[in-house]
């Protein structure tokens, strides 16, 4: 699959309040791989919903979303599954981290679908974010910048085409925002990927070629 | 991945589960058990079935004195009858001869005997080799149980020199025998070709009699000492009633035994019915812990499924763990098994001493059957559940 396209896409929660002026909602709008996507979304306009919808956790909107040629909707949760393993792969927002397991065994849960990195890659990656010396720690016992960086190695360990951001370095000071940028460019460059970066504001983290406004 | 998604499962809640499993399943199989073992003595076609009953009239000053008669005419056979309570009856055809039967070398006993003649519907047991055609010189004969066990265990041991046989080496053995009438006198020959727990008495083909009775007897209408009865069910107090009213006499302990053949039957069915109630309950509150294991692991399964996890995949992981536990009741239920049964057997050594009880293979499969059964449908319920769960928002 070479492109992601949206076609007249309504998320149904917001069907009555999004803005005419979106690039993407109720528009024509495709998602090139390789290709670094901004989009720019200010709260309450569906930047999580998209983000879902992009990696097949939401299903509730009218138009079409289409994988290459074929129609996101008619894929089964399974084949969604498979997609998520190996050409998708996201930074959630509210991380989803197993709380009493350590960050490497986070990390591990998703590593062993795919068998991406071995062991002593993950922790060279985790040292890259400054995050080495966490890793045997309980992800509660992390604070909230600490876990957000073991979420984004964990993004990394598989496979992708595409990688979404939603609000990935939200709490990150620039430092170590850079440190994060920096594998993730060297990552997506090394799977011909690009980033789809959702966040409020305007940002500079990636060389752009699509900018879009939800 | 296990401990993720079962960590949080209480393993207090799924052993007592499993145990009522094993109590519901094993009480279960022990009745269905003693049910077939028991079988033959409550089924109503055995030996000691009430549906068979042997009438006579009662005997009195008056038959001493040949004033009055013990016997029935065709008559009464027919109003016995035509009561409503008996579905079928038929008189015993007697020898109008003398029979002296004479056992031969080396224990020379010489005893009158008696024959008597019924259809073949009446006989309990009725061997292939139990029949005869003039001209034969073998009468074949069905003797009572109750006769053998007079001779063997009341008579013999009293008589020096009269040895115990054991019943299948009496079988088939030729004895001699003296038939005397009013025609004359006739030498035969006579065996043993089976036993009748039913009718307690020497039973020979009606061919037989018939030819004996009017060759060698008087061939005078034949009258019927004891009548034998079908009925519906022995312990029918209407049934009591009628034989008293008319005077006939029959074997009381048979309709006691027909009662308690009833309380037997009432109490294995209890039984039975509240090992299959415990087993449903136990199918119904598995599918219970199979909603709550999913719901209380909600929050890993829907994050696993948006990591990439497939929902096969965490089928699998919960439905194997599942599966084993289900297997360590299978195993309990085939290692208590034969102790529950060598309890029994311990309990029923007291008053039925030479009654062993067997386990059917039926009776095993049942454990299996119900393991398969629970297996489907925690497969069915879990696939749903997870379904459920994971693609809700």
């Amino acid at each position: 699959m070479q492109k992601i396209v949206f076609h007249k896409v309504v998320p149904l929660p917001i069907k009555e309040t999004f803005s005419q002026q979106s690039d993407v909602w109720g528009k024509e709008v495709a998602f090139e791989q390789g290709v670094n996507c901004h989009v720019c979304a200010p709260s309450g306009t569906g930047k999580t919903t998209l983000s879902h919808i992009l990696c097949g956790l939401r299903h509730d909107y009218d138009g079409e979303v289409l994988l290459g040629d074929v129609k996101a909707k008619s894929l089964s949760p399974d084949q969604w599954s498979a997609l998520r393993q190996t050409e998708i792969s996201i930074i959630y927002q509210d991380l989803k981290l197993l709380e009493e397991y350590s960050g490497f065994e986070n990390i591990q849960i998703k590593n062993r679908l795919t068998n991406f990195f071995t062991p002593a890659e993950i922790e060279a990656h985790a040292d890259q974010l400054g995050i080495a010396r966490l890793l045997g720690k309980a992800c509660k016992q992390m604070s909230r910048g600490e876990r957000q960086r073991v979420c984004i190695l964990r993004a990394l360990s598989q496979p992708f085409k595409w990688l979404i951001l939603d609000e990935a370095f939200s709490h990150l000071d620039e430092a170590n925002t850079n440190k994060a940028i920096a594998l993730i460019n060297e990552i997506a460059a090394r799977n011909k990927a690009g980033v789809i970066a959702c966040n409020l504001f305007e940002d500079q983290h990636f060389k752009y070629t699509q900018k879009l406004k939800l | 991945m296990v401990k993720i998604l079962w960590g949080k499962q209480s393993f207090f809640q799924l052993a007592l589960t499993m145990i009522a499993l094993v109590v519901g399943v094993s009480l279960m199989v022990v009745t269905i058990n003693l049910y077939l073992n028991f079988k033959e003595l409550l089924s109503d076609n055995d030996a000691f079935s009430n549906n068979y009953l042997v009438i006579n009239k009662s005997v009195g000053y008056l038959n001493t004195f040949g004033l009055s008669s013990t016997t029935f005419d065709d008559a009464e056979i027919a109003d016995v009858k035509s009561n409503g309570l008996v579905l079928d009856a038929e008189g015993f055809k007697a020898n109008q001869f003398d029979v002296e039967l004479k056992t031969g070398e080396p224990i020379n006993l010489r005893m009158e005997i008696y024959f008597e003649s019924i259809s073949k519907k009446y006989i309990d047991k009725v061997p292939s080799t139990w029949t005869w055609r003039e001209g034969e010189e073998v009468v074949p004969i069905i003797m009572s149980t109750e006769f053998y066990n007079l001779m063997s265990f009341g008579f013999t041991p009293t008589k020096k020199g009269i040895p115990q046989i054991p019943k299948s080496l009496l079988l088939n053995h030729i004895f001699e025998l003296n038939l005397r009438g009013a025609k004359g006198e006739k030498k035969m020959k006579t065996k043993i070709v089976g036993y009748s727990d039913r009718i307690n008495s020497l039973i020979v083909p009606q061919e037989f009699l018939n030819w004996a009775n009017s060759n060698v007897g008087s061939g005078t209408k034949s009258t019927y000492s004891r009548v034998m009865l079908e009925v519906e069910d022995a312990s029918d107090p209407a049934l009591t009633n009628y034989l008293e009213n008319n005077g006939y006499v029959t074997n009381r302990d048979q309709l006691l035994s027909g009662s308690g053949k009833t309380k037997v039957k009432l109490f294995l069915s209890v039984l039975g019915l509240i090992g299959g109630f415990i087993v449903v309950l136990t199918l119904n509150t598995l599918v219970m812990n199979i909603q709550l294991l999913v719901s209380k692991a909600k929050a890993e399964l829907k994050m696993l499924f948006s990591l990439g996890y497939r929902l096969k995949t965490l089928f699998a992981y919960m439905f194997y763990g599942f599966v084993v536990m289900q297997l360590i009741p299978l195993l309990l239920i085939f290692i208590l098994l034969p102790i529950v049964n060598a309890g029994i057997q311990a309990g029923l050594n007291e008053f039925m001493p030479n009654f062993i009880l067997q386990t059917s293979t039926q009776v095993l499969l049942l454990p299996i059957t119900v393991f398969a059964l629970s297996i489907m449908v925690m497969a069915i319920f879990l696939k749903r559940f997870l379904r459920l769960s994971v693609l809700s928002d």
